[in-house]
């Protein structure tokens, strides 16, 4: 009884944390934009007729409202289901509670979709803002973009050490000889995980703009965004899964959905805390007015190149 | 350290871009030492051909302004404030003012001037 009401309160969380609260701060930060910042203001923001946006914060907010209440559903009924006594239903305490296979990790999948939609749904708008002209007074920072500009070098240890470590417990943890532990598959996902995030660091620093009017300032921002997520998850994919392997060594197999929920949670804060805490009223929306130079067509004599 | 190309003005934009690093240098915006951007990295911050960059860094360089070392990058050099001030267009310039003058004083037409300032430029060869 009392693994199920743990498991339906940390399950909560979980939902909560990715759907409800993370989603709210998306939403609340697309519709400040495009309520103070609109086409008619500032027509360089926007590549798409308004309704593409309006749309796009729309299906974002009904897909995380819908996996909201789907989410609280279930553990609702798991309680129901504790408390009422009903030992017949899916979900009963006494029947399998294999839940972090059966609830937690397709729940996660879920959610992780509909976190990336707002990405995904927003493809169209930046292959189009790539294509847009060039302003005629471009401006950058006169300064070599390099990783330690954007997190400290002990930060950088911190990482490395992390690894080294989770690598170190790996091999350790291979005498208990669990027939579903391989070190080789662990070693192998973190390191393909580190590499891909590495990828993704090393692409956002030296690849174009997107934007080619975003102040040189917010550009900054986007990439210290990127840089720490990749170094929050860097370090916390390692402690989680220690977390998790510890775990399953120590608390009984009943705590299992607990854990792989905790899991979940863990993740989802590495990777959306630094887009979480991102400010948009800090943004320069001004380089998005409508600039009558950019209308003119170039003199003949001017070109971009010698 | 902020830098503009107007694309709209009269100065090509590699020439924009040697005065204001130049001047960042004289103002002390810029200090010895000081790593520079890639030509790729300031290249597509600013839209423009990687040429174009190439170019003023080549330039910036000859004047002794910055320096390269290797794949480590491009660096301020350690007496670009006294290089910036020296103009070396402005140093060909006063030399081909004197040697045309006294071409012109010892009975040298505009246009036999003309045609010896094309084949010294040609390396030697007519037209």
């Amino acid at each position: 009884m009392g693994v199920t009401s743990l498991f339906c309160f940390v399950f909560s969380g979980q939902v909560l944390l990715i759907s409800w609260l993370y989603a709210r701060r998306v939403i609340r930060r697309e519709r400040y934009v495009l309520q103070n910042f609109p086409p008619s203001t500032h027509p360089k923001l926007y590549t798409q007729p308004a309704e593409y946006y309006e749309r796009r914060v729309r299906n974002f907010a009904r897909l995380n409202g819908a996996l909201t209440v789907a989410g609280l559903s279930i553990s609702l009924a798991l309680l129901v289901t504790l408390f009422g006594g009903w030992d017949a239903a899916i979900l009963a305490p006494s029947q399998n509670r294999n839940w972090d296979a059966a609830i937690v990790t397709p729940f996660f999948l879920l959610q992780t979709v509909a976190c990336v939609y707002i990405d995904i749904s927003s493809l169209k708008h930046h292959r189009a803002m790539a294509k847009a002209p060039p302003p005629r007074v471009r401006t950058t920072e006169l300064r070599r973009r390099r990783l330690v500009d954007f997190v400290s070098p002990g930060v950088l240890v911190v990482a490395a050490l992390t690894n080294v470590a989770f690598i170190a417990f790996v091999l350790y943890y291979r005498r208990f000889e669990f027939p579903w532990f391989t070190a080789a598959g662990n070693i192998a996902t973190v390191t393909a995980m580190l590499v891909l995030f590495c990828a993704v660091v090393a692409i956002t620093l030296r690849a174009p703009r997107r934007d080619p009017y975003q102040a040189p300032r917010d550009r900054r921002t986007l990439i210290e965004l990127v840089v720490k997520q990749a170094l929050a998850f860097c370090i916390a994919l390692p402690v989680l899964i220690t977390a998790n392997l510890l775990g399953k060594l120590l608390a009984p197999q009943l705590l299992e959905p607990v854990m792989a929920s905790l899991f979940c949670q863990g993740t989802a804060v590495a990777l959306l805390w630094p887009f979480y805490t991102y400010r948009v009223d800090n943004v320069d929306f001004d380089v998005y007015r409508r600039d009558e130079r950019d209308a003119m067509p170039p003199p003949a004599a001017s070109t971009s190149s010698p | 350290m902020k830098i503009a190309i107007d694309i709209d003005d009269p100065a090509p934009p590699f020439a924009q871009l040697i005065a204001q690093v130049k001047a960042a240098v004289q103002s002390g915006r810029l200090r010895p030492g000081e790593p520079l951007p890639s030509i790729r990295q300031l290249a597509n911050d600013l839209a423009l051909n990687l040429k174009t960059v190439a170019k003023a860094y080549r330039l910036l360089e000859r004047d002794a302004v910055i320096q390269t070392r290797g794949y480590r990058g491009s660096f301020v050099h350690r007496d670009a404030a006294a290089n910036c001030r020296v103009d070396l267009s402005e140093r060909a310039y006063e030399r081909l003012l004197e040697t045309v003058a006294e071409l012109r004083a010892q009975g040298v037409t505009d246009a036999e001037i003309r045609n010896a300032f094309n084949r010294s430029m040609n390396g030697g060869r007519n037209g």
